[in-house]
């Protein structure tokens, strides 16, 4: 039990859960950019409030700066910059949501190819 | 007429009271990654629930004993105690999980500091324990629940493939990562069957002073509140294996859950979304904090109850009091409570087989329960699911590192 505990203390604190293979960090970037453009989608759309957008746009901003010191290829740093550029966009509302719709479905396609 | 009534409020009370920050998490990330593959787990899940929650709240009517009191009894001290402070852990992470979806519930409506946040929601539930009658709180978080109720309402309008949904009833061993898989079927079948629940469950029934005469309303709570409580944990799979897995959005932040009901129905289905979840984690963040003050008050002996009043069972609310302000100092350091709530979620599976074996026992003990002891369909379903029981038990850590927390 000792062990277990150990190993599963050691996997929390070492940070495990972000991924460290190219292509689960693709995977990662992909996913976070979709849902960043789902949520950028119901922005345009008044679907969300505000508050909703910003604290969850803050929320993927914060998975893609967990992931950053971990992506090693230059191609996936560009995605993730790019990404991080459009949430704090969606964030501050700066700018117009279908605009960052596109941009982040368009960086979500071009990661979900990276990783396969 | 009134009986009915009264009935009627416990089964409603039931279903809004059913689904906790464990389910919500599994079920909207299993079916982000696994679309309705897994909606079988769910119905095992479930139906583990209603079998024990059965079982535990006639025990209690009959004996008037709830269930730390039966497991010191059954299993002596040694062994009740290792269960006992497994209990607690598993009570203790849980209230972590339930009071940082508070605080992040309370984050997306009102955009304040999230800290700030967890120190109000604390002292908010604080107060919700210390001074509601036990009734009230039922009732009130259990109604307040039923705006989940909108995930339902999601899930049709999502329009998802229904003949797909229909073949994810039958077990199957699944499509992509086997590891993976499985590490949901258990944390599935794990949120379901959650040992605060029943804990909860017995104790309400010692506290509302059941006794042989309602096990009517024992049946009716358990079996039909149970069971459209887990029409919530469907709809929240339907929804997000609907909108999220063509997208290939993990669902692995709590804002999703929202995002999954906001897409389809609009800002009326978001504000339901966190209105409900906000009532439901807060339910459960005061079951899990009272389940932690009953077990060791029960365990030892001490008074207990909120029918007592606090002064008149002391020990009882220090208990629940000091579950409270741990697990307020575990989510204030920062630590994501997704993370805390999947491990509370699979150390539950671990602790699961200590909690529901002393249930069967007594539950199945003519000597102790008379003409009320476990049928044949009792006895088969309380045996098949302990068998259940243990296998995910056995599994459930190795299959957490296997899976690396089912992100693969």
């Amino acid at each position: 039990m000792r062990r277990w505990s150990l190993v599963i203390c050691s996997l929390l604190l070492s940070g495990c859960l972000v991924p460290s293979e190219p292509a689960k960090q693709a995977e990662e970037i992909s996913s976070i950019s979709a849902e960043g453009a789902l949520l950028a989608h119901e922005v345009g759309e008044r679907d969300v409030t505000g508050t909703f957008a910003r604290v969850h746009a803050e929320a993927l901003r914060t998975k893609l700066s967990q992931l950053e010191p971990k992506v090693q290829v230059d191609t996936l740093a560009r995605l993730l910059r790019d990404a991080d550029a459009e949430f704090a966009a969606l964030e501050d509302e700066s700018g117009g949501a279908g605009e960052v719709e596109r941009r982040l479905e368009r960086i979500a396609k071009q990661a979900h190819e990276l990783a396969k | 007429m009134r009986k009915i009534f009264s009935i009627a409020l416990g089964i409603i009370a039931a279903i809004g009271g059913f689904v906790d920050i464990g389910d919500i998490v599994f079920n909207v990330a299993a079916g982000a990654v696994f679309g309705y593959q897994l909606l079988w787990a769910v119905v095992i899940g479930v139906g583990g629930i209603i079998t024990y929650a059965e079982m535990c709240g006639r025990v209690a009517a009959v004996s008037e004993k709830a269930v730390f009191d039966v497991v010191r009894e059954r299993l002596g001290f040694s062994v009740g105690l290792v269960t006992l402070v497994a209990g607690q852990l598993v009570n203790l992470l849980t209230l972590a999980a339930e009071i940082g979806g508070v605080a992040l519930t309370l984050q997306f409506l009102s955009g304040l500091p999230y800290r700030l946040l967890l120190v109000l929601g604390v002292f908010a539930l604080f107060v919700v324990l210390w001074a509601m009658p036990f009734s009230w709180i039922e009732r009130i978080f259990g109604y307040g629940g039923l705006a989940l109720l909108v995930f339902v309402v999601a899930a049709i309008k999502l329009n998802p493939d229904w003949g797909s949904v229909a073949h994810g009833f039958v077990p199957s061993t699944g499509s992509g990562n086997g590891v993976v898989y499985a590490y949901y079927v258990v944390g599935l079948i794990g949120a379901a069957m959650i040992p605060y629940e029943v804990y909860f469950y017995s104790s309400g029934a010692v506290e509302e002073r059941w006794r042989p005469k309602d096990l009517g309303i024992n049946r009716a709570n358990a079996l039909i509140g149970y069971a459209l409580g887990g029409l919530l944990s469907f709809a929240l799979m339907i929804s997000a294996g609907a909108l999220l897995l063509p997208r290939g959005i993990h669902a692995d932040l709590f804002g999703t859950v929202s995002l999954v009901a906001a897409s389809p129905i609009g800002q009326l289905g978001l504000i339901l979304a966190l209105v409900g979840t906000l009532f439901a984690v807060s339910g459960a963040a005061i079951d899990s904090a009272f389940s932690g003050g009953y077990n060791i008050a029960q365990f030892f002996g001490w008074e207990w109850g909120k029918y007592r009043h606090n002064a008149g069972a002391p020990r009882f609310t220090i208990a629940w009091s000091v579950m409270l302000i741990l697990a307020f100092l575990i989510v204030v350091t920062g630590v994501d409570p997704i993370l805390v709530t999947e491990f509370s979620v699979i150390f539950a599976v671990v602790a699961l087989p200590l909690t529901y074996l002393p249930i069967f026992l007594v539950a199945n003990d003519r000597a102790y329960m008379g003409r009320y002891a476990n049928g044949v369909l009792g006895n088969i379903f309380g045996g098949l699911y302990l068998v259940i029981i243990l296998v995910i038990a056995v599994v459930a850590i190795p299959l957490l590192i296997a899976s690396n927390m089912g992100q693969g």
